[in-house]
C-alpha cells in the first residue's frame, strides 16, 4: 500500500528571530547570559555554567576556527569554535578548502537559512 | 526489583514479506505472553516504544496496539526518546509496577525504520533527531556528528581506525550466531577499505542499518509471578537516565557521554552494584565508534580501546559487549532496539540466548544501554539473575 504525505510547515520564530536574521544577513549572533556575561554561539536560552536566563544577544565578529572536520557521502560539516563565544557550533564546511583552518558566516537566504562557512578573506 | 518474566523478539531486518508494524508487534508480544504463562486479562498496563509516527503513519499506536493484543482495557502509554526510546520505555514500565499501579506490564517496542520510507527520507527524518534549530541548521547527518564526536573521544584516548574496524568485525561476527540478526558477517580488515566513505572516518560499514521489527517484555512484581518463574525470572534491579546538551559543540567535552556515566551511576546506585560487576552488556552501538564512547562512559573496563585490541569484549573475553550483535550487527529497529537489548539481557541471564552465543559460565549482573542524539538521551537498565539462575 502507498500514502503520500505532503506536509508544509510554518514555524514560529520566537526567542530565535534575531539569530536566524543574523544568519540570513552573515551576521552571527550570540545570545548572552544575563549572570556570567557568556557568549553562546549557537544560542541557549539557559546558559550551561549557570542555569540562568541568556536574554541579550551580541555581535561576533563573525570569525571561526575549524576544531573538528568531517566530509564524505553526507556533505562536508566541521566543528567551529567562533571567536567571543562560548563552546562551538557544527556548521556546513563544503565551501572550505580542505585544510582550512579559519573561516566565516556564509549570510545564507535559504529557508530555512543554513548555518554555512565561507573561507575567510586574506589580509 | 522487578521481574522479567516474558522476553521475545522478531527478526531485526528490512521485511519485503508484506507485514507491517502491527503484525511483528503482535508477534512479539504473543510470544513474550507466552513465555511469562499469563493471561492477556492479567496485564495491568501496556507501554509502546516507539520513536516516530512519521514511520508507523500512527499517531497514539498504543490505542492500536491495545486493541490487537486484546488489552482493551489496560493503561496504555506511548514513550518516544529518540534512539533511547525503547529502554525509557522499559523504565516507565519499571516504575508502573514499583508505585504500585500495576502487577503486570507488556513493553513492546516496534519500528519499521528499514521499509516504510527511502533511505534519503529517513536520513532526512533524522536530522530531525538533534536540535533543528542550530545544528539541524546546518544540514547536518546523524553520521557526520557522531564522526565528529568520534575524532574528539579519538583524540584523547588514541582511537584508530583499526579500533573502528575491530568493533565492526566483533559484533557482525556475533550476530553470525543470532537468527534474528539483520547483519551478520565475517568482515576482515580488507573489507573496511572498499567501503564507502559516509562522513570521515565512518565508512559505510561502520555504520549501523535501518531495521524492521519488534521486541515485547512482560513485567511482573515479585509476588504476582506466576510460581514456575518467580524463582527463575531475572530482575531489572537498577533503572538511571539522564541527559546531556544537545549540541556537541555547547558541551565540555564533545566526545565524552557525560549523561550516560550520569544514567549508568543512576541504575548503579539503584542496584548496589558496581559496573566491575557486569558481566555482559547490550551497549548502544548505533556507529562502531559510539560503542567505545558507550563502554568508556559506562565504566565497563579500565581502558576500554585497550581492552577492545586484547579481545576482552570479545564473545570469550571477560565481559562481552554487544553478544547479540548489537544494532551493527543484529540491527536498529529505533523502538524495539531498547526493548530487545533488555530482552536479550534476560534471555542471557537465564541461559536461555541463543546457542554459541550463550556463555558456558553463570552470568549474574548485565546491562543494558540506549541513548537517543549522540549520547544526549541516555537510559541505563541494569539486569541480575533470578533467585535459582
Amino acid at each position: 500500500m502507498k500514502q503520500d504525505i505532503t506536509l508544509n510547515y510554518t514555524l514560529g520564530e520566537g526567542w530565535l528571530a534575531p539569530w536566524l536574521d543574523g544568519l540570513r544577513e552573515g551576521k552571527a549572533l550570540a545570545s548572552t547570559c544575563k549572570e556570567c556575561g557568556n557568549a553562546h554561539f549557537p544560542p541557549l536560552r539557559a546558559c550551561p555554567t549557570c542555569r540562568a536566563p541568556c536574554d541579550g544577544w551580541c555581535a561576533l565578529n563573525g570569525g571561526a576556527s575549524v576544531v573538528y572536520r568531517t566530509t564524505g557521502a553526507d556533505g562536508d560539516f566541521a566543528m567551529v569554535r567562533f571567536d567571543g563565544a562560548c563552546g562551538a557550533a557544527i556548521a556546513n564546511a563544503q565551501a572550505l578548502p580542505p585544510d582550512a583552518t579559519r573561516a566565516i558566516l556564509a549570510p545564507c537566504r535559504d529557508a530555512p537559512p543554513k548555518l554555512a562557512l565561507i573561507p575567510e578573506p586574506e589580509t | 526489583m522487578i521481574l522479567v518474566i516474558g522476553a521475545a523478539q522478531t527478526p531485526f531486518n528490512r521485511r519485503r514479506d508484506g507485514t507491517g508494524f502491527r503484525d511483528w508487534a503482535c508477534e512479539a508480544f504473543e510470544a513474550a505472553r507466552a513465555m511469562a504463562g499469563i493471561d492477556r486479562s492479567d496485564i495491568d498496563a501496556l507501554i509502546v516504544a516507539s520513536e516516530s509516527d512519521f514511520f508507523t503513519l500512527q499517531l497514539n499506536p498504543a490505542s492500536v496496539l491495545a486493541q490487537d493484543f486484546g488489552l482493551n482495557e489496560a493503561e496504555t502509554l506511548r514513550v518516544e526518546g529518540g534512539g533511547a526510546t525503547g529502554q525509557l520505555a522499559v523504565h516507565a514500565g519499571v516504575e508502573r509496577i514499583l508505585s504500585g499501579r500495576a502487577r503486570y506490564v507488556a513493553v513492546v517496542g516496534v519500528d519499521p525504520s528499514a521499509s516504510a520510507l527511502a533511505g534519503d527520507s529517513i536520513r532526512a527524518l533524522y536530522g530531525y533527531s538533534f536540535d533543528f534549530w542550530t545544528d539541524g541548521l546546518a544540514g547536518v547527518t546523524a553520521t557526520s556528528l557522531y564522526a565528529l564526536s568520534w575524532q574528539a573521544f579519538a583524540a584523547e584516548h588514541r582511537g584508530t581506525g583499526d579500533d573502528l574496524n575491530a568493533v565492526t568485525i566483533k559484533n557482525r561476527g556475533n550476530a553470525m550466531c543470532n537468527p534474528h540478526a539483520h547483519l551478520p558477517r565475517q568482515h576482515t580488515s580488507e573489507d573496511f577499505a572498499d567501503s564507502p566513505m559516509i562522513a570521515a572516518p565512518y565508512c559505510r560499514l561502520h555504520c549501523s542499518p535501518l531495521s524492521d521489527g519488534a521486541a515485547a517484555l512482560i513485567l511482573s512484581a515479585p509476588d504476582a509471578a506466576p510460581d514456575n518463574r518467580r524463582n527463575f525470572a531475572p530482575q531489572i534491579t537498577g533503572i538511571g537516565a539522564a541527559s546531556d546538551l544537545p549540541g556537541l559543540g555547547h558541551r565540555k567535552a564533545p566526545g565524552t557521554f557525560a549523561a550516560k556515566t550520569k544514567a549508568a551511576r543512576r541504575a548503579f546506585d539503584m542496584a548496589g552494584l558496581s559496573a566491575a560487576q557486569i558481566a555482559v552488556a547490550e551497549v548502544y552501538d548505533a556507529y562502531a565508534g559510539a560503542e567505545m564512547q558507550a563502554v568508556t562512559a559506562l565504566g565497563l573496563a579500565e581502558d576500554p580501546l585497550r581492552t577492545l585490541r586484547d579481545g576482552g569484549f570479545d564473545a570469550d573475553g571477560g565481559c562481552p559487549i554487544n553478544l547479540s550483535g548489537g544494532l551493527m550487527g543484529q540491527g536498529a529497529p529505533v523502538g524495539a532496539t531498547g526493548v530487545g537489548q533488555t530482552a536479550s539481557c534476560a534471555l542471557l541471564l537465564e541461559g536461555r540466548y541463543h546457542a554459541g552465543l550463550q556463555p558456558d559460565r553463570p552470568l549474574g549482573h548485565a546491562l543494558a544501554d540506549t541513548h537517543g542524539g549522540v549520547g544526549t538521551t541516555c537510559a541505563v537498565t541494569v539486569l541480575s539473575a533470578g533467585a535459582v539462575a
